[in-house]
């Protein structure tokens, strides 16, 4: 079932604990658009994509990883799962801090990290020799390295 | 229930691949696997550790794993995690190859338009020695003086409209064939040994080399186009094997002039 970008987005920030401010460096914008966005604005088409690209990675990092394979973009497996296990690690940590009565553990700058590692991977994917990821996906390459500024 | 998820219903796919034995799935998860190393979702399973090379028992992971190769999955996690449906698939390679479709065709047809520009596309690499064996290869009764210089799309169609399901059954083995050749390094695995693997092996060199030559092209429709084009191909073969068996007919047990007396009556008719 599709489920709105706008709850979608107010539902990680909930469920991690990221300040509009930290999701918002993760897709590249002002706490300000973060804000708009959760009230249903419709994000610039230059954010649909980090956005899509960020929640897919919060959301199911091997999943992205995948993905990215049948697009052509060789990544790392061994670096691509330290990152995803700081992703996965955050989620579950919520999960297993409720089962045992623990307070909810502040998982966001880990959270905030695992997804940085995880975009640099992919953008040093394009500085790598790949005649077909350099010429498939060059806008992507560009999307990302300029959400890594 | 699969580890990767499938899409339901997806009629076009997922009814006949759960008909295949694994033999026949092995080109299949061959593309899928061999073309996507350390990025194959469908090796990274348990069903695949567990069963392969019984491909058969994990079947619906193979089809999950199609239908994720059509669609851009980065989008579709945030929709539930699942590809497109084989129609959406083809209906894409269909348009990356530049083939006429009409909305609502059946899917046999689209997958025998794609084989007929596959082959065509190949017939400009190939030399007259080479179009004329394949020719005679579908066509026995066609003599060398009707090689047309064009390719022969209307003799063809003629002959797979009186030949029925056998020409269309042996013109997807060729394609299909050919581009396991190029791509995998093997033919189609589940023919080997039978009567109508000696038939196609005489003449695969030909379309063989045709295709291969087509690699580059499928390189420059993207990434994903390596394995989907081989897929929908060998998917189109199988689905034609199936309407052969369900019709009574044994296409192991097929000689190279099966099908060839009813052809003739209307190709004289046509072409004479």
């Amino acid at each position: 079932m599709e489920i709105a970008l706008s709850e979608e987005i107010a539902a990680i920030r909930a469920r991690y604990g990221l300040s509009l401010a930290q999701f918002g460096s993760l897709v590249g914008a002002p706490a300000t658009s973060v804000k708009r966005w959760e009230a249903g604005v419709d994000p610039r088409e230059q954010f649909f994509f980090q956005l899509y690209l960020v929640v897919g990675l919060i959301k199911n990092p091997d999943e992205v990883f995948y993905d990215l394979g049948r697009q052509g973009i060789p990544l790392d497996k061994a670096q691509w799962d330290v990152f995803a296990a700081l992703v996965k690690g955050a989620d579950r940590s919520i999960d297993v801090s409720a089962q045992i009565g623990l307070d909810s553990p502040e998982v966001g700058q880990a959270l905030v990290t695992g997804i940085r590692g995880l975009l640099t991977l992919i953008a040093g994917s394009f500085a790598a020799k790949n005649a077909l990821g350099e010429k498939v996906s060059a806008s992507l390459a560009t999307r990302i390295a300029t959400l890594l500024k | 229930m699969s580890e990767i998820k499938l899409r339901e219903p997806d009629t076009d796919l997922i009814s006949l691949l759960r008909k295949c034995n694994s033999e026949e799935l092995d080109n299949l998860v061959g593309y899928l696997t061999q073309k996507g190393g350390v990025s194959s979702q469908l090796k990274s399973t348990k069903a695949y550790r567990r069963w392969h090379p019984d491909h058969s028992k994990y079947v619906d992971e193979i089809i999950a794993e199609i239908q994720k190769y059509g669609g851009n999955t980065i989008f579709n996690i945030v929709r539930g995690g699942v590809g497109v449906t084989y129609r959406d698939i083809v209906l894409k390679v269909a348009s990356r190859l530049k083939v006429k479709t009409v909305k609502g065709d059946p899917i046999d047809r689209i997958e025998q338009q794609i084989l007929m520009k596959v082959l065509e596309k190949s017939w400009e690499k190939m030399t007259d020695t080479e179009k004329k064996t394949l020719i005679e290869g579908i066509m026995p009764e066609t003599g060398a003086d009707d090689l047309p210089k064009e390719f022969p799309t209307a003799l063809l169609q003629t002959g797979i409209i009186a030949g029925g399901g056998i020409v269309s059954y042996k013109l997807s083995l060729i394609v299909a064939g050919a581009v396991a050749r190029a791509s995998l390094e093997r033919g189609i695995t589940f023919i080997a040994g039978t009567s109508v693997a000696r038939w196609s092996a005489a003449f695969a060199g030909a379309v063989g080399l045709g295709i291969a030559a087509l690699w580059t092209l499928f390189d420059v429709l993207g990434p994903a186009y390596r394995v989907l084009i081989p897929c929908v191909l060998h998917i189109a073969m199988l689905r034609q094997l199936y309407a052969l068996k369900a019709s009574g007919v044994d296409p192991q047990k097929m000689t190279a002039d099966a099908g060839q007396s009813a052809r003739r009556g209307i190709l004289f008719r046509k072409f004479s």
